[in-house]
This record gives C-alpha cells, structure tokens and sequence, in this order.
C-alpha cells in the first residue's frame, strides 16, 4: 500500500506546513527508534532526526525523490547515524555496520517501525471498547495478571479472558495484511 | 471463506495462552492442539508477533514525545520561514557601499584634534566622523565618547557619532571590528552593518561583516542581533555564541576556531593544522597574502604558538624546521621549499 509520496512532497514543497507537521507525526517516533538502533543513544537519535526534518523543509524546494519519501526518510536517517557514528570514533562499530548493511537491507520491513504498522496498532487500541482497551493495556503495558485485573475493575476473570480474546483477535485482522501470514 | 473459520478461532484461549495465563496442564494441551494443527498453529505465532509489535509501539510510544520534537523542530523552522519571505536589501550593494563611502569621504575630519579644540568645535563639526584601516593595517583602535573602545581589523571602517547626544549610541560598520562597549543600560549601543542590526547595553564581541555575510561572535555580555529592516527578526547573543546573518537568514552557531580573534589578541594556536590553513589564520592576524610555490608543502603538519609575535619571526619559525624559505615583498609572501 504505498502512500502518495507526489502529494505529501508537493504540499510540503509548495510550504505547507501542516502537511509537513502530519509526516512529522507520522514518522517521527518510528525514525527515532530506527536511529537508535544505530546511535544507542535516545537524545542522540532524536536529534538526529529532528536535524533531518528541519533540512527537509529547507531543502524542500530542491528535494529530488526518486523513491518514496518513506525509503528517504529511513535512508536519510540511516546515513546520518552513521555519520554520528564516525564522528564519535566508533570505527568499528561503524565498519561493521558498512559492511553488513547496505541501507536497503536495513530499511524495516515487517517491523513496528513500519509507518502502517505503528498506525495500525495506534488506531486498534484507540478503537476497541473503552474496558476492553484498559484490559489489554493492564495486562499487555502494565503487565498485570488476569486475577489482578478482575479485582481491580471489580470484574470476573471470564469477563478479562474474553476482552482479551476480542483485542487479541481485532489486533490480528487488522495486522493481517501487514504482519505474518493471510489464515484468518 | 474467512469468516468461516474465524469463527472457529478461540481467541481468548490464544491470549490465555500468548498471556502465560495457563496452568501447566493446560499448556500442554493447548501445545499438543497446535502442533496438530498447523492452521492454528500459525495463527497463534503471529498474534504472538502482533503483541510483540504492539508492545513496541507503546515503547515507542512512551520514549519520544512527538510534541515536544514538534515545537522544538517548528521553532527553528519559524525563524528560517519568517526570514525567507523578508524582503531584505541585499548586503553591501554596490549602491550601499557607494552610499556609505561617500558619507564616511564626507565626514573624515582630521585625526588628533585636542580635546580642548574638540568642545570649541563641538556646535560647528559635523555629528559623526570616521576611521578606517587600510588593508594591511590591523589593531587601529578608537575610544568612542562614551569611553567605548573599538578596534578595526585591516581593511575596515567605523563611522561612529562624535558626542553620542541622543537617545542611543549608533555606529556604522564595514569590514571587521572588535567592540568592547561601556556600560550605560540607558543609552543602547546600536551598530549598523549592512543590512543588520546589532544592539547591546554594555559587553564585549567581535563583529565581521563580509560579501553578504555577518558575524559576531560575543566575549562577554548580551547582545541583540537583528535584521534592520525587521527588528524582530533577531536572535539574542550571550558569552561564548556565535551568530550569523547569511543573506537575510539569521542563525546562532558555534563557532570553534581558537584563532576567530587572533588579529585582535595576536595569539594563533595552530594544532596538526596544515600549513595552508595556518597561512589563512596568518593572513587575517597580519593581513598578508601568502602563498605557496609548491603545492606539496601545503599539507604539511604545523603544531605551535605565537603571542604577539612580530611577523618575520612566525615566518622563520614555521620555516625553518621544515627546511622552508620564505620571500616577502610589502604584503605579498611567498613560501618555498629550500632548493638544495
């Protein structure tokens, strides 16, 4: 399902900037655990890509994309991690990373950092049932038990197992077409 | 086709299970259901996959506040947008430079004047007067009225108001200049250098204003660097920061180069630094030319430092442990390599 790359970039081009504030959204924290793969370093990453915004919108004017924004944002990201890297002097860090990774191999694929994917998670929990997202949430986040959970909210445990099964199951029918295998 | 065996799928038993819910006995039932079953046995790997990815997507989540990087990123956008839609005279026009020559010609009056005869001319003189430093002349300094002192770098102007009777004090500068400012909160010190404006109370900073480029760099104090079309367009400058006006955009850098004041303080420090880019600090200490007759000396490592040092002296000591020689001929040098 690839985005209309020609749209986004023209509004942004023309200086639109909610359009541009919408990639930013959409992208930003998936690009900053990218770079973080690379810089292990939170801050450092974020930089990094708020950096890689900023020149975006400078640059716009004359930006050229002959791949989809998607590919240029993860491989602009991926260029200056390592460019963080070579300046911090982790040589071989860095080498190792030249050597195993072109950039293509490392762009994310079947991964949250997929756009598709963070948006779907996002927008699944946001639609599912008020009590049935708090259910998935104390357990999945919060790491509660099921019998923690009935207590809690005052609920039987039966009550627990069949929110989860029904968040479990709307999480996999919209995933399906993303992630793993089509059995549903 | 779907549907018909979704249905089939027990998904709170899957979540039991993915959910560590299970008691031992269960487990092992439900272990020996999938594994007859490879339907069902792919189903429940990739809901194990989809928590795994919705648990990172909180992760993410929870680590990056997009907000946040938002209005940091936007900030800096707003500067760069607001100053690319000002309409700005470019910097040191023709017409500009042309303007302020014939003010400065106008106004130049005679150097060395008393004091005594400064006050019985007071009413009669013009209000500003000017001094400038030919290219080869560095560290000229002037005493303002205000007990200001500036120091020109070769090749600069200063056209500066005699008694600083109004409201503020103004100068105009062209070329490059070190300003220390007294202290009068009431009375701002205010330079005009091109198209930019730079405002202080009381502080200390260098200011370098070339082909369509300002800078200044700030030692100590506050100081407001603005355009003087807009004078909300500014970034404010404190100890230490280095700000730029390149065409009509303003930006706050930094700036790392020890040698940025060497034609003021007369002290280089020169670390591994090739030769050639030695000679560029040299050029602007001492406002010489140097170049080279051959272009394999260029790269060679220098790592040494001069204090106020006369400028024959740093030319024999950068040449001599290289076996190197130098010619010199009014500004113009040129080093060689020793022919044996």
């Amino acid at each position: 399902m690839p985005e209309d790359t020609d749209t986004i970039l023209k509004h942004i081009q023309r200086g639109n900037l909610q359009e541009f504030e919408k990639l930013f959204r959409a992208y930003y924290p998936l690009l900053c655990h990218y770079a973080l793969r690379f810089v292990k370093d939170t801050n450092q990453a974020e930089e990094i890509v708020q950096e890689l915004f900023c020149q975006l919108w400078e640059n716009r004017k004359d930006l050229k994309i002959h791949t989809s924004l998607k590919a240029y944002l993860y491989k602009a990201t991926y260029f200056n991690s390592l460019q963080v890297l070579r300046k911090r002097g982790v040589k071989t860090q860095y080498e190792k990373y030249i050597k195993n990774n072109k950039p293509e191999s490392s762009l994310p694929i079947d991964s949250v950092e997929e756009k598709e994917i963070y948006n779907i998670v996002q927008k699944t929990l946001a639609n599912l049932p008020d009590r049935c997202s708090k259910i998935f949430k104390m357990s999945r986040f919060e790491g509660l038990k099921y019998q923690e959970i009935a207590d809690k909210l005052s609920i039987s445990v039966k009550t627990v197992e069949a929110n989860m099964g029904k968040a479990l199951k709307a999480f996999r029918k919209n995933l399906k077409d993303y992630v793993g295998i089509i059995v549903l | 086709m779907k549907e018909n065996t979704s249905h089939k799928i027990e998904w709170e038993i899957i979540s039991k299970y993915l959910s560590g819910e299970m008691s031992a006995e269960e487990k092992l039932a439900f272990e020996k259901l999938i594994d007859s079953n490879p339907e069902y046995a792919e189903i429940v790997s990739a809901s194990d996959k989809d928590l795994g990815l919705i648990q990172e997507v909180n992760e993410i989540q929870q680590q990056f506040n997009v907000d946040a990087a938002w209005s940091e990123v936007k900030s800096n956008l707003s500067d760069f947008k607001k100053a690319n839609t000002t309409k700005i005279i470019p910097l040191f026009s023709l017409q500009n430079t042309k303007k302020l020559v014939q003010i400065a010609a106008m106004l130049i009056i005679a150097v060395g004047l008393g004091l005594a005869s400064y006050h019985i001319y007071n009413d009669k003189l013009a209000p500003y007067q000017s001094i400038s430093s030919e290219l080869n002349e560095s560290g000229k300094s002037i005493t303002l009225a205000d007990g200001s002192i500036v120091t020109l770098n070769g090749k600069s102007e200063l056209v500066y108001e005699r008694s600083f009777a109004g409201k503020e004090r103004r100068v105009k500068l062209t070329g490059e200049a070190f300003f220390s400012i007294a202290k009068n909160p009431a009375k701002p010190f205010i330079i005009s250098v091109g198209n930019a404006e730079i405002k202080v109370l009381g502080t200390s900073f260098n200011v370098n204003a070339s082909n369509k480029h300002v800078e200044v760099l700030v030692e100590s104090g506050k100081v407001q660097f603005s355009l003087a079309k807009e004078p909300d367009n500014k970034i404010i400058l404190e100890k230490g920061d280095f700000g730029v006006l390149q065409e009509d955009f303003l930006e706050k850098r930094t700036q790392n180069d020890e040698n940025y004041l060497s034609w003021k303080t007369q002290l280089m420090v020169f670390k591994a630094m090739s030769l050639q880019d030695v000679a560029k600090v040299i050029n602007r200490t001492y406002q010489v030319n140097i170049q080279f007759n051959d272009t394999a000396i260029q790269n060679l490592p220098i790592t040494t430092s001069f204090n106020k040092t006369p400028l024959n002296d740093v030319l024999e000591n950068l040449c001599r442990p290289h076996n190197l020689t130098y010619e010199k001929s009014g500004s113009q040098i040129t080093i060689k390599k020793e022919l044996k």
